[in-house]
């Protein structure tokens, strides 16, 4: 049996004992599927940084012939393409500096800290039980919450979009099956749909008004079908990571006894180190322009590549006991990536997270892991739980 | 049920989908030199589970790559008492 079996109940649960192995085995991995799957550090950031051999885009390839092949089997998935057209994510140079720069030059307001307090204080004042599901009542909705306040959006819409970002998301995940093709193009019709109006008549403030008004100064350099899917990746890039981080967080800080320790370090430090112990991104994916060499290892032209992020977090070359929660480390971690392709909404997420810390430590300062059994969301290059339930003694 | 069964839908499967006569064929073969790809994949994976009625992991295709291996992996999960 291959050392690569993510889609096992036991990846699922613990990942990390498979990058460990496969490290060991060979640091750029050659999988039964016929990725190379790289783990080391070293490796994962030069390769980041290599624009030129390693491009972006697998997925969305992928998810174009997907859609042209099963065209003829009588199936039209033809809004996923649509939705996901002008995803940064997944557009390579020269494009993509034009379109990064775009979004970063309309993106310049980062107020955000008043909007996300508000929305902790609405959300911790709806949680009425001793015993709550974290995901449920908090972990979930604050990021979709916010994001709709920055672009604009009120809640009705919020309401409608939040659960199509988490089935949308799987758009950029491995292995998928028919059924979330299924599911993907279900929530891409429903984005399109709510992002078309809104970016022919946006709302008077935030940041789709911002876009749009740049748009027209630059006369109209993107199409409105470009503009649709610049928002939609908007939304759902922030939503499913960090509903993840704030989750597994949590998590780990209440299974490692560590709850306290926001008492003690920095918020800042301790989110750092928490994104690289436990990141929500897990894999992302590349493909070889050409031949290539990386240390030794030769990677043939159009091979996949599966960049496991999280493995190279905790690769022990550059780590000390990678293994171990340590604020003192002062980690230099890729939990955003670097390169490029560097997480545009870095700031939005740290800045959440701990907000969002320390409003529920303020309230809970007894907060306990309760002794439901955890559940993983079936999916794999953004790993989340699906339920955390929480007990609070005062 | 028997493995025998099961290769004989596969090859069935495989055949139409590929296009080519269900007796040239092999089950020793790898689907990959079948002529199948990640995405004819998905659909056949969605076929035999309907036919079956069962649940399959979309890397059954590449921990077991050939119809023989394949239609063992699933009478051993699926069928046998
Ligand atoms: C903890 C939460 C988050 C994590 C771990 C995370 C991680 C990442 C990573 C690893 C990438 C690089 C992907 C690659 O190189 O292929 C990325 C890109 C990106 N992220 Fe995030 N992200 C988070 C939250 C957010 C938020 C809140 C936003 C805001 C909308 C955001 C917006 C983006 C965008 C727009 C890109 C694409 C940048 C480009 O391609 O140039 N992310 N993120």
């Amino acid at each position: 049996m291959s050392l690569w079996n993510p889609l096992s109940n036991d990846f699922l649960i613990n990942p990390y004992l498979t990058y460990e192995a496969i490290r060991n085995e060979s640091p750029v991995y050659l999988t039964q599927t016929g990725e190379y799957v790289i783990t080391d550090y070293h490796l994962v950031s030069q390769v980041l940084k290599n624009k030129e051999n390693f491009l972006v885009g697998n997925s969305k390839e992928w998810l174009e012939r997907s859609i042209v092949y099963f065209k003829y089997k009588g199936k039209d998935f033809s809004a996923i393409e649509k939705a996901i057209n002008s995803f940064i994510l997944l557009i390579n140079p020269p494009r993509h500096q034009v379109m990064r720069k775009f979004i970063m030059d309309a993106w310049q307001d980062r107020e955000v800290d008043a909007i996300i307090l508000n929305n902790c204080k609405v959300l911790i004042n709806n949680i009425e039980n001793d015993t709550f599901d974290f995901i449920e009542s908090f972990a979930a909705p604050l990021p979709p919450m916010t994001i709709c306040n920055i672009l604009g959006l009120d809640l009705a819409t919020y309401q409608s979009l939040r659960f199509h970002g988490e089935q949308m998301i799987k758009a950029l995940d491995f292995y998928l099956r028919l059924e979330d093709l299924v599911k993907i193009d279900q929530s891409a019709k429903a984005f399109v749909g709510i992002f078309k109006e809104f970016v022919r008549k946006p709302p008077a403030k935030g940041l789709i008004r911002r876009l749009v008004d740049l748009n027209k100064s630059k006369s109209d350099f993107l199409s409105q079908d470009e503009l649709v899917s610049i928002c939609i990746f908007l939304f759902v890039a922030g939503e499913e990571t960090t509903v993840s981080f704030l989750s597994a967080s949590i998590y780990n800080l209440l299974k490692e006894n560590r709850w306290n320790d926001l008492d003690r370090f920095d918020t800042e430090i301790i989110i750092n180190e928490l994104l690289r112990y436990d990141g929500p991104v897990q894999l992302l994916g590349r493909i070889t322009a050409e031949n290539v060499e990386l240390e030794g290892y030769k990677i043939p032209a159009r091979s996949s590549v599966i960049l496991c992020l999280a493995a190279a977090n905790r690769d022990p070359k550059e780590f000390k006991n990678p293994d171990k929660i340590d604020f003192e480390r002062g980690s230099r971690h890729l939990a955003f990536g670097t390169g490029n392709h560097f997480c545009l909404g870095d700031w939005l997420a740290k800045k959440q997270t701990q907000i969002a810390l320390e409003a529920l430590y303020k309230n809970y300062p007894g907060l306990y892991l309760t002794e439901q059994d955890l559940k993983w969301k079936n999916q794999l290059a953004i790993r989340r739980l699906e339920k955390l339930y929480l007990q609070f003694k005062s | 049920m028997n493995v025998e069964n099961i290769i004989s839908y596969l090859k069935e499967i495989v055949a139409t989908e590929t296009d080519q006569p269900i007796d040239s064929i092999n089950e020793n073969n790898t689907f990959f030199e079948l002529g199948l790809d990640s995405i004819n994949a998905v659909y056949l994976l969605e076929l035999a589970e309907q036919h079956y009625n069962i649940t399959l992991s979309p890397l059954d295709f590449w921990d077991y790559p050939t119809i023989e291996a394949f239609a063992k992996k699933i009478y051993h999960d699926h069928f046998q008492k």
